[in-house]
């Protein structure tokens, strides 16, 4: 029934958001990247390389079938974090072409093939992996990129609208 | 599957997130704001409740115009309670489910419209505006409200994978 492949479909919505996602890691100051809102959260330098990193995320999603996050006997998933905007800028922009292709390259059957999330030998979840794309790249980008548009306001930074006008956008919709 | 069937695979899960991040809400915080150019707590959650809503218009309808010339502008809703919140979005989502279900593939595919005060922001696939509004901008603003409630030191529940408040030590 496929009206659209299901890689071109996806590219095309993830490429939208990504290209969103710039413009708020664009407005990164390097000033602010100690900025911790809480004990408990991340400082803005992490969770800034965090959104950053999702398209490599989407990369290892199309590249394996399974991932084990901290696997017993193995190095240890080592977040990005962010040490000065526009190495993570160069860092992100790489990622996000990668992406495009590499995941645009998936068949309808690759998108279908269950993918599964370990942790320490133990399986977490099986989906398909157009729905690990789907919820645990791309939505998982979009809740913490929402995250980072609250830690730059509290820091007076000016954020760009994601789903019509910020509070800072000049413009009238 | 239908697309219709299809999206609501997506929708589903995504919104016991969201009641789930709802459900932390406080009474007492509902004026509390990040930041004088911010929406308050209420205003916040209330714009994530109502947005089904947005999704039931969309699907009825093949347009909107938020400003319509000569008429009312559209009013948010700003929950007075927890309790009335709670009620807000689960009838809303209620009401879209039973909405969007049974469009054909067809309608799902067709073109709509957003206008304000008569002039043309964007025309999208009905499927492309749900994906975007109904699930995309919920997403965004439900981790928003996540942060509010971390401020005021309210457990959070994790939305893809544990939060700090879930994560199990050792």
């Amino acid at each position: 029934m496929a009206f659209m492949a299901i890689a071109e479909a996806f590219v095309a919505e993830f490429d939208s958001e990504l290209r969103s996602t710039r413009r708020m890691l664009e407005s990164v100051p390097d000033s602010a990247l100690d900025y911790q809102p809480h004990a408990k959260s991340m400082n803005l330098a992490r969770l800034a390389g965090h959104v950053a990193e999702m398209p490599s995320w989407g990369i290892l999603t199309a590249q394996q079938r399974e991932l084990d996050i901290s696997p017993k006997d193995g190095p240890q998933y080592q977040p990005y974090i962010t040490t000065g905007r526009d190495a993570m800028l160069k860092f992100f922009d790489k990622y996000h072409a990668e992406a495009k292709e590499v995941i645009g390259a998936l068949s309808d059957e690759a998108m279908r093939e269950p993918w599964t999330l370990l942790a320490r030998g133990e399986p977490i979840f099986t989906m398909p992996r157009i729905q690990v794309l789907k919820s645990m790249v791309l939505n998982h980008m979009i809740h913490h990129r929402a995250q980072l548009s609250v830690y730059l306001r509290m820091n007076d930074v000016p954020i760009p609208g994601m789903y019509g006008p910020s509070a800072d956008d000049r413009q009238a919709f | 599957m239908s697309i219709a069937r299809g999206f609501l695979a997506e929708f589903d899960p995504e919104t016991r997130n969201t009641r789930r991040m709802l459900e932390r809400i406080r009474d007492d915080l509902l004026n509390y704001r990040t930041h004088p150019k911010s929406m308050t707590l209420a205003t916040l959650a209330g714009h994530i409740a109502e947005m089904p809503r947005w999704g039931t218009l969309a699907v009825q309808e093949a347009d909107y115009d938020y400003q319509p010339p000569g008429g009312p502008a559209y009013e948010p809703f700003v929950p007075a309670s927890r309790t009335e919140l709670l009620e807000v979005f689960d009838r809303s989502v209620a009401e879209f489910r039973a909405a969007v279900e049974p469009t054909s593939d067809t309608e799902m595919r067709a073109d709509w419209t957003l206008y304000a005060g008569g002039r043309k922001l964007f025309t999208k696939r009905r499927l492309d505006v749900l994906k975007e509004m109904v699930v995309s901008h919920v997403i965004h603003h439900r981790a928003q409200l996540g942060v509010y409630l971390r401020l005021n030191d309210v457990p959070v529940p994790g939305m893809y994978g544990p939060s700090a408040d879930e994560a199990q030590a050792g």
